[in-house]
């Protein structure tokens, strides 16, 4: 990555390295971050590791229980839905949905938070009036009602999806970024920049970005597991992702209807829901007490 | 006037808006600095030292403004430049360095890193071609840690700031500054975070590199033995004013302006063993809605009424000039002519 890579071994250690070395420290967290990674280990190789066809759908085994209920088949570990397709395999395919999801619109919207939190604390003005304004405006919109709006108005679809997420999550990044580049840009050493002859540009994406990476890395996985559930419950309303692509919002509402007798319909996409969001919630945590210097002891 | 004028400043007036009132920071300072000369800047905090030379390089930002004077780099009037421009001419042609060294590097970067950029963005004689390029500013940052006494500088590069200890990395701040070969280097308290022996190495190297670079320095502290080993010549600031300023070996040897004797005679001596020190009374006054009189007065052992109306800077004897009305009142040299 530099062009100036020691001619010998040294020892030099970043900031981020370090507390990398504090977070894996704590074991929970840990934990949590190596179920996430799991987590995406299926999701990219989902065709290899789902015992069926996600779309294959087979009347004969319409509602099959999982297969340590009375009933139940190995074929289907985890049962099968409405129209007999393999719970476990939409399960597995699902996780694509909501991990693509998740990091896209997070990638999208911590790129957009930061070059607009960056412009406005650094260039402040009118540029701070503007996006600072723009962000009370947005922040004073339910957020999933929005959604849905746009959803309603752009139809579905994956793009879509993650525009109608992104445009309102970027306020979230942009304010951290905001609020810790009005800190960061009144410092020793981005003045010694400047009188250097450093560019704007140079002072916020070189002398700035580096130093309030650690807080927008942790927001942005914070931020990962609300939307993972907010696109959850796009597809629950029937505004996600086209039918038949799994999806476990989609999935929990197939099985609405069939709640009382086939429990296992919903559970189980439910169940996956949870288990990612906590995992994702517990490793940022995780993340932000050893990133963030007011957490550690 | 003559071509040995590198920057002249006439006139300068900073003034930062508050909510107390304005407060004069830098007011109807001038000051002339020599081709390859050291000129040394003395005066307590606030008295407008770091702001002068912050409105030199066009750094001063809201709620400060310069209100009027005009600054002029060889022959550049740069307050008529644009900010473009004089961004341009930040770094390759005046460089600062801060205060406070343990804070001025980018501590998210390399030192490699941060010397690489600087090199990038100011060098223009670099080859053509992407490797050739970065090995030309690699070695050149090699070159550059080597002449400011970073040992192993190759192996250094890699690392980060914490990872030096805070006379490198004034060193270091240092090589950044001169990086681009400016012609003049504002070096703004240099000394003041480091310990005493590392003080002298930092200073000795600025003289070298002045000396090799053939290069001007502006060395703003409040120390006056250093400006007694390293410069040529020195002015004198208080509250926002010159007060005194002349070749450095007179004014040390026979200043002209009381505040300028209380600075001395406040500096402990071996030979005044067992003497008390004698401090300036009082404090500096506050910058905000200064009465026109004499700034000094409050504190001045030999005010009068007389001193009660603006006082000019007045010739004080060969390239000497100082802002005191008793200059020329030969039984006042004799009261003052003590032991400095």
């Amino acid at each position: 990555m530099s062009i100036l890579e020691p001619t010998a071994p040294v020892e030099a250690e970043s900031l981020f390295r370090r507390n990398m070395a504090a977070f894996m420290e704590n074991r929970l967290a840990f934990g949590s971050a190596i179920v996430v990674v799991l987590f995406v280990l299926m999701a990219v190789f989902a065709p290899w590791i789902a015992p069926n066809d996600p779309y294959a759908t087979n009347l004969f085994f319409r509602l099959q229980p999982p297969v340590w209920m009375e009933g139940g088949d190995w074929a289907y570990p985890l049962g099968a839905d409405s129209l007999g397709r393999c719970i476990l395999s939409r399960i597995i395919y699902g996780a694509r949905i909501s991990i693509f999801i998740g990091a896209a619109v997070i990638i999208v919207a911590t790129s957009i938070g930061i070059l607009a939190g960056l412009a406005a604390g650094y260039l402040r003005g009118w540029v701070d009036v503007v996006i600072s304004r723009l962000v009370d405006i947005l922040l004073g919109f339910p957020y999933l009602i929005f959604a849905i709006g746009l959803m309603a108005m752009m139809g579905p679809g994956l793009g879509n999806i993650i525009l109608a997420l992104a445009y309102k999550e970027w306020v979230i990044p942009c304010r951290v970024v905001r609020g810790e580049t009005l800190a960061t840009r009144e410092l020793e050493y981005v003045e010694a920049a400047r009188a250097l002859g450093a560019s704007g540009r140079h002072i916020m994406l070189r002398e700035i970005l580096p130093n309030i990476l650690s807080p927008v890395i942790v927001v942005a996985t914070i931020r990962m597991a609300h939307v993972i559930i907010l696109e959850a419950s796009l597809s629950f309303l029937g505004l996600g992702v086209q039918p038949p692509t799994a999806s476990w919002g989609a999935m929990v509402a197939d099985g609405r209807a069939f709640i009382l007798v086939s429990w296992w319909v919903s559970t189980f996409p439910g169940l996956a829901i949870l288990l990612l969001v906590l995992a994702i919630n517990v490793a940022s945590q995780g993340l932000r007490d050893a990133f963030d210097p007011r957490f550690t002891e | 006037m003559s071509a040995d004028i590198l920057l002249e400043v006439r006139g300068l007036r900073t003034v930062f808006d508050t909510r107390a009132g304005q407060v004069c920071a830098v007011d109807g300072v001038d000051v002339t600095v020599n081709r390859g000369e050291c000129l040394g800047i003395v005066g307590e905090s606030g008295s407008g030292k770091s702001v002068t030379f912050a409105s030199v390089m066009g750094l001063v930002r809201v709620p400060g403004r310069i209100e009027a004077g005009e600054i002029v780099f060889d022959g550049i009037d740069l307050r008529k430049l644009s900010a473009k421009k004089m961004q341009a001419m930040r770094g390759r042609d005046i460089a600062m360095t801060m205060q406070d060294a343990l804070t001025a590097l980018n501590p998210a970067l390399t030192v490699g890193e941060q010397l690489a950029e600087m090199l990038a963005a100011h060098a223009d004689d670099l080859p053509p071609g992407r490797m050739a390029r970065r090995a030309a500013i690699r070695a050149r940052a090699i070159e550059m840690l080597t002449r400011v006494g970073i040992p192993s500088a190759g192996e250094r590069l890699g690392q980060y700031p914490h990872e030096f200890s805070g006379g490198m990395r004034q060193r270091i701040m240092i090589a950044l500054a001169l990086a681009a070969k400016p012609r003049l280097l504002i070096a703004d308290e240099p000394t003041t975070a480091l310990d005493v022996t590392i003080q002298a190495q930092v200073l000795e190297l600025i003289s070298a590199l002045r000396a090799e670079f053939g290069m001007s320095v502006v060395l703003i502290t409040h120390d006056l033995g250093v400006v007694a080993q390293h410069c040529d010549r020195v002015m004198v600031m208080y509250a926002g004013q010159v007060v005194e300023e002349g070749p450095t070996a007179q004014v040390i040897r026979q200043p002209r302006h009381p505040y300028t004797q209380g600075l001395l005679a406040s500096i402990p001596r071996p030979a005044r063993r067992g003497q008390p020190i004698r401090p300036i009374q009082g404090q500096v006054p506050e910058l905000v809605n200064l009465p026109p009189q004499c700034r000094f007065l409050e504190r001045c052992p030999l005010a009068d009424d007389a001193c009660r109306h603006p006082i000019d800077m007045r010739p004080a004897g060969p390239e000497r000039r100082a802002r005191c009305i008793r200059i020329t009142t030969p039984d006042i040299e004799k009261g003052l002519s003590h032991d400095i």
